[in-house]
Order: C-alpha cells, then structure tokens, then sequence
C-alpha cells in the first residue's frame, strides 16, 4: 500500500515536460531549412570546435557527461561508444548515422530528418570531427523517399555553406557526407546489415566481434549512430553535458523523442524529458480515442515487451523506469491498444512482420520466425488447440539469444510478453475460434 | 542504358570510392526501376555490366528489398502499410475498399494494367497512419475512404 | 598458445584459433553445417552453439575465437538444447526424402539428426517448396532439401574467383540460384557436391546410379594435369560410378577439377577399341593380340629391320607413365633407332627441369607472383586457386601474357603484348632496377620492378618456355635473378611432363619434317598436337604406323596397326608432378575389353622380338629400374639447352580444358559444359 502511495507521491511531483532539442525548429517557419537553423544558433558550434581545436577527448567527456545513450533502441552511452573509434588510424574512417527507422511504430527520425536536417548535420560533423572520420553516410528509410530527397538537398545547402567538403572554413578539416537509401528491407537498421547494404550487398547482419568500431564499411573503422542520437550534440556542445543530463533522470539523461501510434486521439512525435510519466505522455497526445479504455501499450516499439494498461500507467517513461515494468524504451516507439483491440490479431501482425522481414541467414530465425506465424495463424484462424500455446513459446524461446543479430530476439519478444500478461484471451479464442472483446 | 540514367548512377558512384562501385548498386537498381517500371532480367544485367558485379550478385540485392519489383506492377503501384499501427487504426477497411473498388487482391495489376496493389511493411512514418506509397515515392498519408477515391481520380 | 578448457579438460591452443578449430584439432565433436575449414566463416546454420563460461548467450564455436582461461561446454544442458533445437529448426522444412535422395547414407544432416535431434517432429504446417535450377550437366538440384548453410555460394566466389550462385530472395524464401537461366561454369564445380551438407547438390551423372555402401574405394593420381591430384574412384560391378577428391593438403587440398571428376565417363565410351584391329585396305580387320604381336615382330624385330638413329618417330602424350617411358625407351634403342624422339605436342623444351622448382605449398608464402604466359584455368585450375587465395589475402599476383585470360582473380598489375615484345619489357625492368633509368616513370613495368626480391616468384608457362623466344628472354630473365633475388618457377601441363623430363633429360626432340620408317603414337589423338599438319604428314610419308589408343579418333585411318590401350582409371603406373613429387597409382577397374596396358604391351612386345633383360614380372618392378633414372636438380636460373630451333608453329595454342585428353573428350558430361574457349 505505501508503494502504492508513494509511487503515486513520485508520479505528482514530477515536473516533466515536452521540451524540443532535437525537434527544436519544428514550431518555427520554414523549419528544415539552413536559414532557420542558423537563426536559432545551427552551425555556431562546429564553428567554435574548428575555430578553436578544440580537443576532441573534452567533447567526449562532455557528452559522456550528458548522459546520451544511443536513441535507436540499443541505449549504449554514446559518449563511450565514440571513444572506442581508433583515433591514431591511418586510413579512412567512416560514420554512419542510422536512419532506417522500420520498426512498427517509429517514426521520430524522419520528423528530424525534415524538420531539423541541419541539426543532425552539424552533430554528424562534429562527430567526424571527434571521431577523426572523413566520410560520413546519412542511411535514410527507402519508403520515406521524399524526405530522402529532402536531405540531400540539406545537404547540398551545408556543403554550398562550407560546412561539408574539404577544408571546412579553413580549419584544415575534410568531411563529405552522402545521403543513401534503403529499398525495403527493415534488417537494414541493423548496423552491420546497414553496413553490408552501403557496400552493396544484401543487408545481412554480420557476426560479431569484430565490431564496426574496428571492422567496418569496406573494412575501415565505422561509428553507427542512430539520427537522434546525432541529433543531440550540436545541443548538448552548446548548452552541456550538464544541462542536457539535467532535462532527464539520472541514468537517463536529456530529452527522448517518443512517437506515440495507434489509439490515441493525436498520434505523432513528442520529445519529452526523460521521467515523464506515461499518463502524462498520454494526455499530451490527446488520450486514449474515441473515449474508450487503455488495454495495453507497447512503449518502445514490437521488439519491446508489450505492457497491460494497470502497470503502464503508473510507469515512468525513462530507461529504468521502463525497465522495471519488465520493458524498455526501445526507440520510443509507442504503439498504444484500446480495449476494443485483439491481441491475437495484433500478435499475428506483429509476427508475420518479424517472419516477413527475417534476412533468412540464420536458421532459428529463418526458420522459427514462420513457424510461430503459422501457428499464431492456425489460432487466429481457429485451428489450434491449448498446445500449441506452450508450443508458441517453446519455438519463441528456442529463437531467442541464439541468432547473429537482434531480430531473433525481437521476434520472440512480442509472443512471450503477448502470452505471458494475455495468455487467458489466447486460450479463450482457441477455444472459442474468435475474439471476446 | 541510355545517357540520363548513366548519368543519375554516375552521381550516386562519386558518393563512394572508385573502386567500391557496387556500394550504388541498390540506388542505380533503383533509379532503373523507376525509370522503367520494374526490373526485367536485362535490367538487372545491365546494372551488373555498369557496376562490374555478377548479375547473381545483383539479383540477390533485387530479391532481398522489397521494394524491388521483378514483375510489371502496372502504371501505379500502392503500397499500402497493414503493420500494426495502421492496423489500429484500420487500415484493412482502407485495402478491402481497395480491392473492391480496383477488382483486384494483392500483388495483382488491374485488368487495365494501370494498378497494382502491394501490402507493404511499416515505412517509418506511423503517424500519419493508415498511409500508402505510390511508385515507391510519393506517401499519402491519414487515409480514408474519401481519400483514396480521390487519389484514384487523380492518378490518370 | 593459451589456455583452455574444453568440457573440464585443458588444452593449449595457438592464439586466435576459434574453438571450433581447437576442438578437431583434438578430436572432440561439434557439429557444424556451415563451417568449412577452407571457406570464409558465415556462422548463420548456428548447429555449433556451445555454452561458454561467463557468456549469458551461447557461442558459435566457427566463428568465436578462444581467450585465455576460457571454460567451453560442448556437452552441457544448454549447448545440447542449442543443438537439438537448431536441428529441429532445420528439419521442419526439409523434406522426408532420404530413401530417393542421392545423399543418403554420407548425409551431414542425416548424421547430425541422428546425434544430436530429437526422435519426434512438432511441426505440423506445410513444407516449404523450392523450384529446382538447371545448373548445367554436372551438378543436379533439389531444393527443398537445400538448409542454405551458402557454402556452395561462398566456394565459387572466394575458391571458384567468381560468383555464380547466391542465395536471392530472403527470410525463410531465401534460396540458391545462379542468375536467370544461367549455368555454373567454374573449371572446378564439382566440388560444391562434396561441399553440400544435405543432398541439394548432387552429383549429375551419377544420380541414381549406386548407394554410399555399394562401391568399393580406389585411389588413385589425376592424369589430367602436372598437380597429380589424389582421387578416390568408387567402383561397383567392374565399373568407375563417380569419381571424389583424397584430402592431400600438400597437393589438391580438399579440392578437384571438373575434369579429375567426371573424366571417368568417358571410360565406357562408344569409341572404345574392342580388340587390335589392322588396316586391310581401307578398311580395319579385328586381330588377335598374338596376331597384332606377330605384326609388330615383322616390322621392329632387329634381325629383320635394324633401323637408322632417326627413323622411328615416336609420339607420346606427356600422361605417359615412368613405367612405360622407361620400357619405350629401351626397345627403342634395341630396335635401333637410338635417340627417341618423342613429341608431346611439338613444343621443343628449351630449358632444363621445366618444374615448379619448390612445393606446391610453399607457392603460397611468396609475397608476389609474376605469371608469365599461362592458361593456368584451363591448364591448372586447383595451382589457380591457391594464387586466388594470396589475391584474396592481400598479395599481389602479376600477369605478362600474349593473351589477356580472365582467371577470375585480383590481378595488381599486367601487361598483354605479343610474345616478341617480352624481351624488351623484362630488358626495361632491369634497366629500371639497375638504375639505368633516371627519369620518374609511372608504369606497369615500374611497378612490377618495384616488387621484385626474393619474395617473389615468376612462374613461367609452358606456352612461354616452349617458344623460342624463350632463348633470348631466359638470359634477361637471369639477369634479374642476379640482380633481385627473385625466384623461377615453371608450369608443366602433362601429368607426367617432369617425370619424363627428369627421365631423359632434354626428352622432346621434335619430330622432323621427313620421311621416317615406321611411326608410334601412344595414346595420342590430333586435338592433343600443336602442329596437326606436322602429324598427318609425318604419319602419311611413314612406311608403317602404330596406334596405341583405347579410342578410336579422327586420325584412326592413318594407322596400319591400332592397339587398343587402357584408359587412366583401368591403369596403373607413376607420374611425377610439377613439383617433382613421384605418386604411383594401381588400377581402379579391371581393362575394358580385350584392352592392355601399355606397360604390358610393351612387355611383350619386347619379348617378341627377343629384347634383352626384359623379363619384368610387375609393374613396381619397372618402377624401381625407372626412379633411378630420374634427376632431379633445382635452379635458380634457367638452365637453357643449347639446341637449334628447327621451327615452331603458331605462338598461342589455346588449350581447352575440357578437350586435354581422350578420356576428357569422352565425358559426355564435361563435353556439355560450357567451356573456356576464348579470351576475355
């Protein structure tokens, strides 16, 4: 009961709010364009950096300093995962910024990519600068295409600006960054699938060690980070590592872009500062539509455990906090389910997505990824028995942790944690051959 | 191969190293598609002749996204998203209206050879769910019945 | 070293190794599908998962390479739930086809179900089907048994130089094809058969044909080519079923060409000589052997034809063995022709040892190769490979020839000119190194000086070191070697071309234009002869003509006496190869017909015309009088043979590698392929 209390005490105190770092032009006219982010103080800090040489290990330590954890699901601290770059190698060195966002749900990436292209820029170059790289890629969602279209003409304006190209206002400093694209094929956020397919290849995810850090693009030492993740510097350089950790909750410092979809009454892109709690995220959106109960959300995107209404709204939406609700912040990819929704149906969707999009290279995934979509189906369709719920998550588990990449896991993730707090509407739609909502 | 593809895959190769020209493989099979509606087996040895790759190697990439299409998809094809955020938000009233008005199921060409209908996975954009791409390009988005009559009107 | 402990045992391995390697190297068994020793690693059919210490997740043991102190569990709960879900995996979509599948009874995936799955399936969806491809008449598909483990895709682009089949489509649809109607048409194809884990790759021509535990097992050397390749012949009721690779590291690895594979086909050939035959007219009568040897004693017998030094022309194949060469050499010198003159393809050695001049092996730790003028796919496809594999570790491999070959590998420099214009460029390449040259120059020709030193080898190709433009080149070329250090090489083509070198020295004399008593040509046939015309002459002037063949060929009618001779499989005998190894090989199938060995048709034909100490009762025996003939001698420069060139034909001979020999010729299956016929 204290808990209760006290957790109720914790939620009403907390001040947490919408506040845009990397949306920050999205209020203003014009909002992707080079002026616009010039006028808000875009492009001053790479200016200081080259102006001044700023020792790369200090900016590092800053960021470290602001808490930022890769934004594209993973949350390893991007501050430590730059330091791992070599810096004394001799030889091109790449960054990737990973825009492939295709997992159900996300889509905050793209709002930067059109809205703030400039931003993410700026934070590329200065993390080719830090980094010590001379080629940067921008690898942007094939399905997005004009927005991919869009970029590189940001990019064309950066470069007319001086700001890309060699000899960066004659600093000394050479950076070229090229836009890519994806076709179709969500592996591809994956980033050494990312990888494969800039060297032209299929986007099969390569085992590792050795990691993209010393076995990259073509072979070379690579940093793949998320749009968001990148989106974040030119702020934090600006204002501090300091001041950005301060907008969140330790442990999860700065602001997080969370893409709320599905039942809510205004799905779309909402940066908040990390600890806010999910009823307040809900309100802002607009609540749950058509004024009908929360059943159930997703608060990172599919590859996150799926969470009952009762416990998410008592959750804090930061990495602990989602954490101990038994889920994770994923990318911010919040898919939210009224109580007029299936969780068979949505659990078939989600599978045959994960069974749709398995690169076929190892077998538990190739493999498994059908198998549970076709019994999933054969309940969906009336043709299971109770068994074959065990047997759903025996094959899920037997996928899980034993692949070359994540997806193996991803695609267990929502069968385990749909049966796990739904197991009593799966039993009741074999029995009974449909949904009972 | 005529001079203003060469031209447009010539561009995406000076984004990497020279001797790295299969990297602008996946931009010049596209750029091939929507120059010539989709990708026939010529095609797809002509872009391994330019890229000095073995057409396997090329056909493994055309195979592997999925916005590729090896067949004739017709003068339009819409993909349309049915993953779960359109879904909530019902996207399968958007596809059966679909199909009924366009006498057609999925991956299929209208008699007029002027549609095609694909079901597409989620293309990052869930906010404006439901939502369909036209040729792979243009995204139309927060669909409804009304909508999509009149997007039909106006693809000609 | 460090070490590790496998299962609670410690074993010391060398650093970097993967536990997979360390666990073979000390027999304990991980099963695997995907992983091959000679292939690059893809870890993706994950059979060998193991539990290791510390790690939350298990391991593929392909692919994870050891630490010090690391605690490996190869029989734990965990490893064994990886491995028995794994194979459970890979059998919901393959199909239940063991009884009709060719690979039935030496199976991995058989095996592996067997060890390591579980006795009870739970799948109960469909199967999933997969259209078969046509990949050419040597290696047959079935799909829906393929587990995509890619090791066939893997060895034809990293092994094979070129990729001719990926897995397209993905997820679970993923399957192996080469491009829209194209056939697989690597020299050494083959060995994806032996690759394939499960029966999707079969072998063509023996479909069907035997099971596993019906054949019989016969070693045996390839004839085809100077690399002497260990062969296994599967035999079942007197004849060759299929023909499969000997694990040899030094020679062939675990590899074989084409035509070590299927040459066997041609073994029961419709051309096959039944029996000896003699021309009566225009027409052939079969003989009797007694009467074929009663022929021969008329015409060699000493007491009535004692011929002059040159008046026998005697025309060999360079597959001719020691055994045979030594008996051929010693009738003739007893029927009175002294000097032999064998001819292997009218192409005079000008230098002495043309062998590889080291191991085969040991080709592989030179940092540089420059290769002058060779075929080496259609010539020596497994030597290829090996230059393949340094291209792909980083090495550089050269290339000056007349013609520009695609061998399908990365070539950092080459020069394609006219075979007169060599001279100049290697005269140009010293004049660089000795300084001669002041000016800054950026050339092919600098940059392959650049390289030189004794961690490069040339290696010459036997187009080059027959032509006489060797005679002046071979002085430039041991200039360099003074100068640089480099190291020289040559590369044979005959399967026994060194043994017989090494035998009797400068052995090919050419024939002359001219008119000669009698000829004899031994398992030679007009595809195999550079100067066809210089044949069908000498032939056509020559009183009486000897044919030792087991086929019957285009030129058959110029005979006046066919012996019909064994094929390679129904032989037995010693080669020596390239690198001057000495292989001895027995029969693999009783003789076909009333066919014989020329080792025993000499033998009696000595004994026909009384030649002294001929009284050899095996074939080991005339071995142990030929080996000591044998020497052997390594350069370091070019030993040239100071004889008068007469003439020489064309410069280029185009060498098919599908038409080398009769035998080749006869495999239907290697003639239906589509072959390397012309340049790139």
């Amino acid at each position: 009961m204290n808990d209760v209390i006290d957790k109720n005490i914790q939620l009403e105190n907390n001040n947490k709010q919408l506040f845009n770092i990397c949306l920050r032009t999205s209020s203003l006219k014009n909002p992707g364009s080079i002026k616009t982010y010039q006028s808000i103080g875009g492009y001053e800090q790479i200016k200081r950096i080259l102006k001044n040489k700023i020792d790369p290990k200090q900016l590092i330590d800053e960021i470290k300093i602001s808490g930022l954890r890769g934004r594209g699901g993973a949350g390893f601290p991007t501050g430590v995962k730059w330091s791992f770059m070599p810096r004394d190698y001799d030889g091109t060195k790449y960054i990737v910024c990973n825009s492939d966002e295709g997992e159900p749900g996300t889509f905050k990436d793209r709002d930067i990519i059109r809205y703030n292209p400039h931003q993410l820029i700026e934070g590329m170059i200065i993390g080719a600068y830090i980094m010590n790289a001379q080629v940067g890629f921008n690898y942007i969602h094939g399905e997005i295409w004009e927005d991919y279209v869009s970029f590189e003409k940001a990019i064309e304006d950066a470069r007319k600006a001086g700001f890309l190209g060699n000899n960066i206002l004659g600093s000394g400093f050479d950076f070229e960054l090229h836009a890519v694209h994806g076709y179709g094929a969500y592996i591809c956020g994956e980033e050494t699938a990312l990888i494969e397919s800039i060297e032209g290849k299929k986007g099969q995810p390569r085992y590792k060690p050795p990691f993209p850090a010393t076995y990259g693009i073509y072979g070379k030492p690579t940093n793949v980070n998320n749009t968001e993740t990148y989106a974040s510097i030119p702020w934090i350089i600006e204002h501090g590592g300091q001041e950005f950790m301060s907008h969140g909750v330790p442990n999860s410092g700065g602001t997080k872009i969370f893409s709320v979809s599905g039942h809510v009454e205004n799905p779309g892109n909402y940066e908040i500062q990390l600890g806010m709690p999910f009823r307040q995220l809900l309100a802002e959106a607009g609540g749950v539509w058509k004024n009908r109960q929360l059943k159930a959300v997703i608060p990172g995107g599919p590859s996150t455990p799926v969470v009952p209404a009762n416990i998410m709204m008592d959750a804090t939406l930061d990495y602990d906090g989602l954490a101990q609700i038994g889920s994770s912040v994923g990318a911010g990819s919040m898919i939210v389910m009224d109580d007029s929704t299936c969780m068979v149906q949505a659990l078939r969707r989600l599978s045959y997505f994960f069974y749709e999009e398995s690169c076929g290279q190892c077998t538990p995934c190739r493999e498994g990824t059908g198998w549970v979509y076709r019994i999933i189906d054969r309940i969906f369709k009336g043709q299971a028995t109770l068994a074959d719920l065990d047997l759903l998550t025996d094959v899920s588990k037997k996928i899980s942790g034993r692949t070359i990449c994540a997806l193996g896991d991803a695609a267990a993730t929502p069968v385990l944690s749909f049966i796990k707090h739904f197991r009593s509407e799966f039993e009741n739609f074999i029995k009974h051959g449909k949904s009972l909502n | 191969m005529n001079l203003k593809l060469k031209k447009l895959i010539d561009k995406e190769l000076k984004k990497y190293p020279s001797d790295k020209k299969q990297s602008a493989v996946i931009a010049a099979l596209a750029i091939m598609q929507n120059e010539r509606g989709w990708l026939s087996k010529e095609d797809i040895s002509e872009v391994a002749l330019y890229l000095d790759m073995p057409e396997i190697a090329v056909l493994e990439v055309a195979t592997f996204y999925n916005m590729f299409d090896l067949k004739s998809v017709g003068k339009y094809k819409l993909s349309i998203c049915t993953n779960i955020s359109c879904m909530l938000r019902d996207a399968d009233h958007i596809v059966n209206h679909l199909k009924e008005k366009l006498q057609i199921d999925f991956n299929e060409v209208t008699k007029d050879g002027k549609f095609c209908l694909k079901e597409s996975e989620c293309m990052g954009a869930c906010g404006g769910a439901p939502l369909l791409t036209v040729n792979n390009q243009k995204m139309h988005e927060n669909l409804n019945i009304d909508k999509v009559d009149q997007l039909l009107k106006e693809l000609k | 070293m460090v070490k590790i402990k496998i299962n609670g045992k410690t074993f010391k391995a060398p650093e970097k190794s993967t536990i997979i390697q360390v666990a073979d190297d000390n027999g304990i068994e991980i099963p695997r599908f995907c992983y091959h020793k000679k292939l690059s690693i893809a870890a993706n059919c994950r059979m060998c998962l193991v539990e290791v210490k510390n790690f939350p997740k298990p391991l593929p043991a392909c692919a994870t390479q050891v630490n010090e102190g690391m605690e490996i569990f190869t029989k734990s709960k965990q490893t064994k739930d990886c491995q028995q879900s794994v194979m459970e995996f890979l059998l919901i979509n393959h199909p239940l086809d063991c009884p009709i599948c060719d690979q039935g009874g030496e199976c991995d995936l058989q095996d592996t179900a067997m060890a390591y799955g579980s006795p009870k399936s739970r799948y109960q969806e469909e199967k999933r089907v997969v259209l078969n491809k046509n990949l050419g008449p040597l290696v047959s598909t079935d799909l829906n048994r393929c587990i995509q483990c890619s090791r066939c895709v893997r060895f034809l682009k990293e092994v094979g130089g070129m990729q001719e089949l990926g897995l397209i489509g993905r997820g679970e649809h993923a399957e192996i094809s080469a491009y829209v109607e194209k056939s697989v048409d690597s020299e050494i194809s083959g060995n994806i058969i032996d690759l394939c884990p499960v029966g999707a790759l079969t072998s063509k021509p023996f479909r069907y044909s035997a099971r596993t535990w019906e054949m019989v097992r016969k070693s045996t050397i390839s004839p085809h080519d100077s690399l002497g390749s260990h062969l296994e012949a599967h035999v079942k009721d007197g004849n060759v079923m299929r023909v499969l690779p000997i694990e040899n590291e030094d020679i062939n690895e675990c590899w074989i060409s084409d035509r070590d594979r299927f040459s066997y086909i041609g073994i029961n050939s419709e051309d096959r000589i039944k029996t000896p035959l003699l021309k009566t007219g225009s027409n052939f009568k079969p003989i009797s052997w007694d009467e074929a040897f009663h022929t021969l004693e008329r015409v060699f017998h000493p007491s009535l034809n004692k011929f002059k030094e040159d008046e026998v022309a005697i025309f060999s194949s360079n597959q001719m063995t020691l055994e045979e060469a030594y008996l051929l050499d010693k009738l003739a010198s007893y029927v009175g022709t002294k000097q032999v003159k064998f001819d292997v393809a009218n192409n005079p050695n000008l230098i002495a040892n043309p062998s590889l001049n080291g191991m085969i092996g040991d080709v592989e730790s030179f940092e540089n190769i420059i290769l002058l003028g060779s075929q080496l796919r259609n010539e020596n496809p497994l030597l290829l490979q090996r230059l393949r594999k340094m291209g792909n570790a980083g090495k550089t491999i050269n290339i000056i020839n007349t013609v520009d070959f695609d061998l399908q590998l990365t070539v950092a420099n080459k020069i394609i000119q006219p075979i007169k214009d060599f001279q100049k460029t290697f005269e140009h390449i010293h004049k660089i190194l000795s300084a001669k040259v002041t000016k800054k120059e950026n050339s092919t020709e600098k940059n392959i000086a650049n390289l030189l030193s004794d961690k490069t080898l040339l290696l010459v190709g036997e187009d080059i070191y027959t032509n006489p433009a060797f005679m002046n080149l071979a002085n430039v070329i041991n200039q360099l070697i003074d100068l640089t250090s480099i190291k020289i090489g040559c590369l044979p083509t005959g399967s026994n071309t060194v043994g017989l070198q090494q035998m009797f020295g400068n052995y090919v004399n050419h024939i002359d234009d001219k008119k000669y008593q009698a000829s004899i040509s031994l398992n030679l046939e007009l595809e195999d002869i550079k100067d066809k015309s210089l044949f069908e002459r000498v032939l056509k002037k020559s009183k009486f003509n000897v044919g030792v063949t087991p086929f019957l060929n285009k030129n058959s009618k110029q005979f006046d006496l066919i012996l019909p001779s064994v094929t390679h499989f129904e032989n037995e005998g010693t080669f020596v190869n390239l690198e001057s190894r000495v292989q001895s090989f027995s029969q693999t199938i009783s003789p076909k017909f009333e066919s014989k060995p020329i080792w025993k048709i000499l033998r009696v034909l000595g004994n026909f015309i009384d030649c002294p100490d001929f009284t050899f009762e095996s074939c080991s025996e005339i071995k142990e009088k030929a080996v000591q003939k044998l020497s052997k001698n390594k350069l370091k420069r070019f030993n040239l043979i100071n004889q008068q060139v007469k003439h020489h034909s064309k410069d280029f001979w185009l060498k098919d590698i599908h038409n080398s020999d009769a035998l080749v010729r006869r495999s239907t299956a290697l003639q239906n392929t589509k072959r390397l016929r012309s340049e790139k």
